[in-house]
């Protein structure tokens, strides 16, 4: 895949194509972002790039033997390293490291989750980095540059991938999948603008049926239609739920959406234009916003510390109800 | 229509190409060995990017085809029950079918157009050189044990080639010592360049020599070094590593000169080492007129012993590392050998008698 291919990141695309067009790769480039956030794709394209024998000013012609090799998975001056069991170990730089120092075109070393080397191969790596054999360049993605060595960051040159914007990742839906810009958006809010996770939910067989239980949820919290033993019943079944996280972001989602109509009527951008009328005459605009906050602190509890899930959830539901029922719309 | 080939020459000829595989590599087309038939020859090759090994086997017939072969290749056709082997490839599928007396392989092979080209040097005008195998063996033994196997300086895991004029030197060292070998014969005329052969090719390429009767070729396009012997065609790519100038190293004076045996000296070096002790072996040696002592002193015990010799010059006391004595002790093809010191701590010179093409040079261990 060359940098055509991909979305966003203007300043790293800048960057990049400019350091490709002028001849002046830095031999190490660290490429950090969250898990989702496209490290991979950008070092490939820009691995690549590096590789190709035709390149076209500042992108790989994805033609020539290089590039066709490349994409087949066997270019031989290509080494991937990602970390084999727990760590990134010394043996896996060592059985590469011959090859280093050998006359001959450039070669590329992507490095995936560079944190998890082990001392002993960050220091092989470094000693490397230190004196850079000529056309040798190391790409080092990680998720969580904080834990590399220091020695090794200040020797690379840092890129840190942007989250998508709305526009761009319906862009990339479009694209990709063939998503309408309302599925799309949608996708870009609950992946925050990180375009693995919005194509990897994409791809998921059951995500309208999450969408649609969730919104039904939802619509059915806030009209208070459940008795407070069939909430209690509600609480037991999700708490068994593996996806229970993002199932709560999600009806976050459409208690915000409904708070924006209220707000703003109905121009304003929602995720759910059609369904939106719906919620004007169930909820208060005081209500949804209490949801929202109630919901976010039981996101926060689930995730960071070692609540019992049930009885969160429990405790949450009946308190949903009460502030509904208080402030109808 | 199958190709009928001998058993021993298949099988000969695949465990020479199977020393540039890259067993561990991720890549399917280094860890294959690419076979190609053309009406006049079969071509097997291999490489890791570090080696490249051809071996090309006269054939006459008309079939032709390629496919990349599964590295049991060279196992299969070693326990094959029969003296003549058939061997078709399927275009289609690049299956292979090997058949041997009642025996029946048929292999998965891959696609070889993703295999790393293996092309011939094709070596400028006069810029080769042609060496006796036996001899270039015996050159290549004097010289790349000095090599280094540490990694932290890469130039020095290598062999300078230094292409002069009118000869070759070939330079070794590890820091601690250092072989420097010249060939030179008339009629060749090089560019000058220096060219740095990773050690670890050369000795893949000393066990090929080693059973190799035709002559070899040497050159290179300042990439790679090629060594083509006739049928089988070997290159290293070299080392990107710059080697320091050694020309100021090398003493010009001596203080002390002896002469000795070298069988000798190598079975009392190899008895004194016993008691020599890990990180620098060392042994003691106190050379005077025409004796010289061999001892050495550990927490093991103590040993001494003295070897007669022929000296001149003044008497010296030093120590060295007894691995460094015995490997030129092992590896230099003459029963007399001359040796000059410079004192307690300057550096010692293994030379061979009549032989100035030849130096080997070690330093002393420094004791306080």
């Amino acid at each position: 895949m060359g940098f055509k291919d991909l979305i966003g990141q203007a300043e790293l695309r800048r960057a990049l194509e400019g350091a490709l067009r002028t001849g002046a790769v830095s031999h190490a480039v660290l490429i950090s972002g969250p898990p989702g956030s496209g490290k991979k794709s950008w070092g490939l394209a820009l691995a690549e790039a590096v590789l190709c024998m035709e390149r076209e000013g500042r992108d790989s012609c994805g033609r020539c033997l290089s590039c066709r090799q490349f994409r087949a998975g066997c270019h031989p001056d290509f080494f991937h390293l990602r970390p084999e069991g727990r760590r990134l170990g010394i043996d896996q730089i060592r059985r590469l490291r011959g090859r280093f120092f050998l006359e001959g075109d450039s070669r590329v070393c992507l490095i995936e989750e560079a944190e998890l080397m082990t001392a002993e191969a960050s220091a092989s790596l470094l000693k490397i980095l230190e004196e850079p054999p000529p056309r040798l360049y190391f790409i080092l993605l990680s998720g969580r540059p904080r834990q590399l060595p220091r020695t090794i960051v200040s020797r690379c040159q840092r890129f840190t991938l942007r989250p998508l914007t709305g526009e761009e990742m319906v862009e990339l839906l479009r694209q990709r999948q063939g998503l309408s810009p309302e599925k799309a958006l949608l996708l870009s809010r609950l992946s925050k603008g990180l375009p693995g996770v919005a194509l990897e939910l994409a791809e998921d067989p059951l995500f309208e049926k999450r969408i649609a239980e969730a919104s039904k949820l939802a619509y059915s919290l806030a009209a208070c239609s459940q008795t407070p033993r069939e909430l209690l019943f509600l609480a037991e079944s999700l708490s068994e739920r593996e996806d229970l996280s993002f199932f709560l972001e999600l009806l976050c989602l459409f208690y915000r959406d409904a708070l924006i109509y209220l707000l703003c009527g109905s121009r304003a951008p929602l995720l759910q234009p059609s369904a939106a009328e719906r919620w004007a005459g169930v909820a208060s605009a005081a209500a949804l916003e209490e949801a929202l906050a109630l919901l976010q602190k039981l996101l926060q509890e689930l995730g960071e510390t070692n609540v019992n899930r049930r009885l969160a959830l429990e405790g949450t539901l009946l308190q949903l109800k009460r502030r509904f029922a208080s402030c109808p719309g | 229509m199958s190709i009928i080939l001998s058993k021993e020459i298949l099988s000969r000829s695949l465990e020479i190409v199977e020393k540039a595989l890259s067993r561990q590599s991720p890549l399917l087309p280094l860890k294959n060995i690419h076979f190609e038939s053309s009406s006049q020859s079969i071509t097997l090759s291999a490489t890791n990017m570090e080696l490249q090994i051809k071996v090309i086997l006269p054939y006459e017939g008309e079939y032709s085809g390629k496919a990349l072969l599964p590295p049991q290749i060279t196992e299969i056709v070693r326990l094959m029950p029969s003296t003549e082997i058939s061997l078709d490839v399927d275009p289609e599928n690049y299956q292979v079918n090997l058949t041997g007396g009642r025996t029946r392989y048929n292999l998965f092979g891959a696609d070889p157009a993703d295999f790393p080209a293996v092309e011939k040097l094709a070596p400028a005008e006069g810029e080769t050189m042609s060496l006796d195998p036996a001899e270039f063996s015996q050159i290549l033994k004097m010289v790349i044990f000095a090599a280094s196997t540490e990694e932290s300086r890469p130039a020095f895991n290598g062999v300078l080639f230094e292409f002069k004029e009118d000869r070759l030197s070939l330079i070794c060292s590890d820091t601690y010592r250092l072989v420097v070998k010249n060939v030179s014969a008339a009629g060749w005329n090089f560019t000058p360049r220096r060219c740095l052969v990773p050690a670890k090719a050369l000795r893949e390429l000393l066990r090929i020599l080693d059973q190799s009767e035709d002559k070899v070729l040497l050159y290179t396009d300042g990439k790679k070094m090629a060594f083509d012997l006739g049928s089988v065609y070997f290159a290293a790519a070299l080392l990107n590593e710059k080697y320091p100038d050694i020309s100021s190293v090398i003493p010009q004076r001596f203080s002390t000169r002896i002469s000795l045996n070298r069988s000798e000296m190598e079975k009392s070096v190899v008895r004194a080492a016993l008691l020599a002790e890990a990180p620098n072996y060392a042994i003691n040696l106190f050379v005077g007129r025409d004796a010289m002592k061999v001892r050495v002193s550990s927490q093991v015990g103590r040993m001494e012993e003295e070897l007669s010799i022929e000296g001149e010059g003044e008497e010296v006391d030093l120590y060295v590392n007894s691995r460094f004595i015995m490997d030129i002790l092992r590896a230099a093809p003459a029963e007399t050998l001359i040796v000059e010191f410079n004192g307690k701590n300057g550096p010692i010179v293994f030379r061979l008698p009549e032989d100035e093409s030849y130096l080997y040079l070690v330093l002393p261990i420094k004791m306080d």
